[in-house]
């Protein structure tokens, strides 16, 4: 028996950003419907990726917290005590989901959406019979992405892994490699080196987390080092396989051969667009498999619509929740902004990365006449006592109008203090504003008056030095 | 007898963050400095007896105890017997020792010398400095003169005589074991922090104080959540609206007694009072130089931070509230910028309260009763840290982030926030009353996912879907 169902709009996948656009459009009063294939609401953010990863930090940055501090004996973190806690918030979270559709008033169906032609799509159970007919005004595609997994790579359960998988292993392995030093290779490969695991990353490029700010990236180098990741830059790899003792092994195209108890490939996602029937709806897929769509977030079909990381636009779940919010407004022609100029990025390795802002690389192409401000954690009250003291914020402004222009941020609480740079760029404040700002102390915040005074005073030094020659 | 007659542009009396801060600043500008200063190390009350320690010494129990995230994962709290006073002592002492290495750094970095003794005037350009005898051993010179002699603890009027039994926050460092249980006599800031570092520790507490609430400067909902928090908090007794009639200690001399009107008696193994803090100015010779002292024994101050003797100024806890070591810097900085003239501005209207209880409390602007009796126009956004995916990842789901806005325009006019980093998280808040920030702004800002900061935007949501509207998300 086929339920047919007509409604304002369709959603195609629970994850941030579709959540996020469900509950706009019902909160202007109109019909939303979701629609997921996990049958769990979330996505791939909540139930394999952001969420875990992030709650798995935490607990192991709790744990070893206890473990370096005290001279207590070290505790031994077992995967179970790991486990339980990220079930916990995973579950937690779920409710919370679940709660906000019901509230407003957000109908939920579970199955693989496929569309039958411009307006309408059907929804089939997990033995392929189709339940539903789905027909509505507008449509939300926001299936997400998976690891792109090549063919050849021979993915099992607990030796050659991606990050679905290995949110699953049952143990914790003695020795890992990490294929791609990109922001889900370099988190876990943080992670699990806390955690005791003797951790190989290796990547093409000569730095992990390449795409940084260059300082800010050669610092979180030499830090992840100094905890013992051992870095392996500028090398590719063309086999993976398991080796004769039944681990991994990897080899690169000069013949190096790496071996560990198991291998992580973090070498990139792709978006889901498959089975979606997206040809039949009108809706083009572009050159790198993403759903191509305009400013507006509008496919080629003006009724359909796509959000987050299946437009491959940042693949970030803030951006998603964001983009998702917007593509509904748009598409109900409610006032809207543009995406915003600058948002922030945040990096949940160990130590924390985070900015705004274009990089110091990226001034210098532009030509722009910039001065750079430092500070150190242990320069800050709140370093110290918080036990960090290799953190360091730098601040970027422009060296004629002294306009806040950028602000990259490498320690404790990275991701939570770039927000004050965000609004500091969104509102022009200048580098002065920070010095003439009373910050708690002690805190990290403190960190952009050091930083402020750190540029201004080089700054002054600078026009010093010209004026005298 | 004299050996040493020191001319310089400042004197500064008092090494604790605004006399530090001053000195600084006024080196930078080329002055000559001289600092006095009778602790015989550098960093004041801030340093080696109040904010820097208390504040290591709570991270470190956070740390060590996980007493957050326990509580939420329902875990055990890792309790005293696993934790040494010396475990505690070795962190607080190393942060304190670092520090004083690089205020002694930043002060031969800029060329500020440094004289230790208790300074008095001699007359209103002249400072004498005494040592422990009394015997004068040096004389210092100055054309501006910045007095931040901070403040320390007050006494109640009847203490016991009592070996350790009962401490203020100067001493409390010095126990040489953890009390198995304490009471806390004073539920203003210092009290209230004290207490909720030891409960967490396992010791047994009882919080007392005259009045009926606690932290009675906060807004009265966040006031409210923090008795609701530590009335849950293992450990914890709190008893409010106690009239006290003596401390004694008793008869066998291991326990500190408190006996309140009714004639009823509390003790425990230690008593911690934090009846608030008294200015330093016993000893000055303030009349020497003709400096008069407010009713509450603080030094009065102008705008610029002028004593009423034009060329000394006066920052930090002697001046009066707020007292807070972020205040006493900008203080100490902008005295000095006055002092000689260097371009200067008044002093921020807005800025923020930390408060490094368990939870952290922090908030800058008014609170919802000023704005009340003010007849201000407002609406109240709120955020609660179980809504925000950060919160139940860090195991902190009791915290609560509030807007104050104006109905009309929109405006941030105050924030107040009770958790995990929300000392941190305030500073967002300030920018926003800085820069006049509409609450449309944080609606549509992108915030790092998962962050406490993104409570800015919930709770922004939850502001204007009280407007008629009613559709934003």
């Amino acid at each position: 028996m086929v339920e047919r169902i007509e409604t304002d709009l369709a959603v195609i996948g629970a994850g941030p950003a579709g959540q996020k656009g469900a509950i706009q459009a019902a909160k202007v009063g109109r019909r939303a419907l979701v629609v997921d294939r996990l049958n769990q609401l979330g996505g791939a953010c909540l139930n394999q990726g952001t969420i875990p990863s992030k709650t798995l930090r935490e607990a192991i940055l709790d744990f070893r917290g206890f473990c370096d501090r005290s001279s207590a004996a070290a505790e031994q973190i077992s995967i179970e005590d790991l486990d339980h806690r990220v079930r916990r918030v995973v579950e937690d979270q779920n409710c919370l989901i679940a709660r906000q559709f019901d509230k407003n008033d957000i109908r939920y169906v579970s199955g693989a959406a496929r569309f039958i032609d411009r307006d309408t799509m059907t929804v089939c159970d997990d033995k392929r019979n189709q339940t539903h007919e789905i027909r509505a005004e507008r449509f939300l595609v926001a299936t997400g992405s998976r690891p792109r997994n090549p063919g050849d790579v021979p993915f099992d359960q607990d030796t050659i892994l991606d990050s679905d998988r290995l949110l699953r292993l049952k143990q914790l392995p003695q020795s890992m490699l990490v294929l791609g030093g990109g922001v889900i290779g370099s988190e876990y490969a943080t992670m699990f080196a806390a955690l005791g695991t003797a951790v190989i990353l290796i990547d093409r490029a000569d730095r992990p987390l390449s795409h940084l700010d260059a300082e800010v990236g050669r610092k979180f180098g030499d830090y992840i080092e100094a905890i013992g990741v051992q870095l392996q830059m500028g090398r590719t790899i063309v086999r993976i396989g398991r080796g004769a003792d039944g681990g991994a092994e990897a080899e690169t195209t000069t013949g190096e051969v790496f071996r560990a108890d198991c291998l992580f490939y973090a070498l990139g996602r792709q978006a889901n667009v498959e089975e979606l029937g997206l040809e039949r709806a009108g809706v083009n897929i572009d050159e790198n498999g993403y759903i191509a769509v305009n400013a507006l977030f509008e496919s080629d079909n003006p009724r359909v619509y796509g959000a987050g990381d299946v437009i491959g636009r940042g693949s970030l779940a803030s951006i998603a929740m964001e983009q998702g919010r917007l593509a509904v407004r748009n598409a109900f022609s409610l006032k809207t902004g543009q995406f915003p100029e600058f948002f922030p990025y945040g990096i949940y390795t160990i130590p924390e990365v985070a900015g705004i802002g274009p990089t110091q690389e990226e001034l210098e192409n532009q030509g722009v006449h910039f001065q750079v401000g430092l500070a150190y954690y242990y320069e800050l009250g709140r370093g110290p006592i918080a036990g960090d003291s290799t953190g360091m914020f730098k601040l970027i402004f422009h060296a004629e109008t002294l306009e806040v222009l950028a602000v990259h941020i490498i320690g404790t609480n990275a991701t939570e203090l770039v927000h004050i740079g965000q609004v500091a760029i969104d509102f022009h404040a200048r580098a002065h504003y920070f010095i003439d700002q009373i910050f708690n102390y002690p805190t990290f915040a403190e960190g952009y008056r050091v930083a402020a005074l750190n540029g201004l005073n080089k700054l002054a030094a600078s026009r010093q030095s010209y004026a005298s020659e | 007898m004299v050996n040493d007659t020191l001319q310089v542009d400042l004197a500064v009396i008092g090494a604790g963050p605004a006399g530090q801060k001053g000195a600084i600043q006024a080196a930078k500008a080329g002055k000559t400095v001289v600092i006095v200063d009778r602790l015989g190390v550098l960093g004041g009350a801030c340093l080696n007896q109040g904010t820097v320690p208390s504040k290591t010494l709570r991270s470190a129990i956070l740390d060590l105890t996980g007493f957050i995230q326990s509580t939420h994962f329902g875990q055990e709290v890792r309790q005293l017997g696993d934790i040494s006073v010396q475990d505690l002592r070795i962190r607080v002492k190393r942060v304190i020792e670092d520090e004083n290495e690089t205020l002694a750094q930043q002060c031969a970095a800029n060329d500020v010398a440094t004289v230790f003794g208790a300074a008095r005037f001699a007359n209103s350009h002249a400072i004498e400095v005494a040592d422990q005898n009394g015997a004068v051993t040096a004389r210092v010179e100055a054309d501006k003169i910045l007095i931040a002699t901070g403040s320390r603890p007050r006494h109640p009027i009847d203490l016991p005589e009592s070996d350790g039994l009962f401490v203020d926050s100067d001493i409390v460092f010095n126990m040489d074991n953890i009390p198995r249980s304490l009471i806390v006599l004073g539920g203003g800031i210092i009290g209230c922090e004290y207490a909720t570092m030891f409960a967490a520790l396992g010791v047994d507490v009882m919080l007392m104080d005259r009045r009926d609430d606690l932290l009675r400067m906060l807004d009265n909902e966040i006031a409210g959540a923090f008795v609701d928090f530590i009335s849950q908090m293992p450990h914890m007794t709190i008893r409010l609206g106690q009239s006290i009639d003596r401390l004694q200690v008793g008869a066998d001399g291991t326990r500190a007694q408190v006996v309140d009107k009714e004639g009823g008696m509390l003790e425990a193994e230690c008593l911690f009072y934090s009846m608030g803090r008294v200015a330093n100015i016993h000893g000055l010779a303030l009349e020497r130089a003709g400096i008069e002292l407010d009713d509450l024994g603080y030094l009065p101050v102008n705008t610029l931070f002028q004593t009423s003797v034009g060329h000394i100024y006066a920052a930090g806890d002697v001046i009066g509230p707020p007292a807070l070591a972020s205040t006493s810097v900008e203080q100490g900085r902008l005295a000095v910028r006055n002092a000689f003239l260097l371009k200067s501005h008044h002093f921020p209207e807005f800025f923020p309260y930390g408060i490094y209880t368990i939870p952290e409390i922090s908030s800058v602007g008014p609170t919802e009763e000023e704005l009340k009796d003010k007849g201000i126009r407002y609406l109240v956004g709120r955020a609660k840290y179980a809504e925000m995916a950060r919160g139940p990842i860090a195991g902190d789901t009791r915290g609560l982030i509030k807007l104050l806005f104006h109905a009309e325009t929109r405006e941030v006019l105050a924030v107040h926030i009770i958790g995990t980093h929300a000392t941190e998280l305030v500073s967002l808040g300030q920018m926003a009353l800085d820069h006049r920030v509409r609450l449309d702004y944080f609606v549509d800002t992108i915030f790092n996912y998962p962050t406490f900061a993104e409570g800015f935007r919930i709770a922004a949501l939850n502001g204007l879907n009280k407007l008629s509207e009613g559709d934003w998300s």
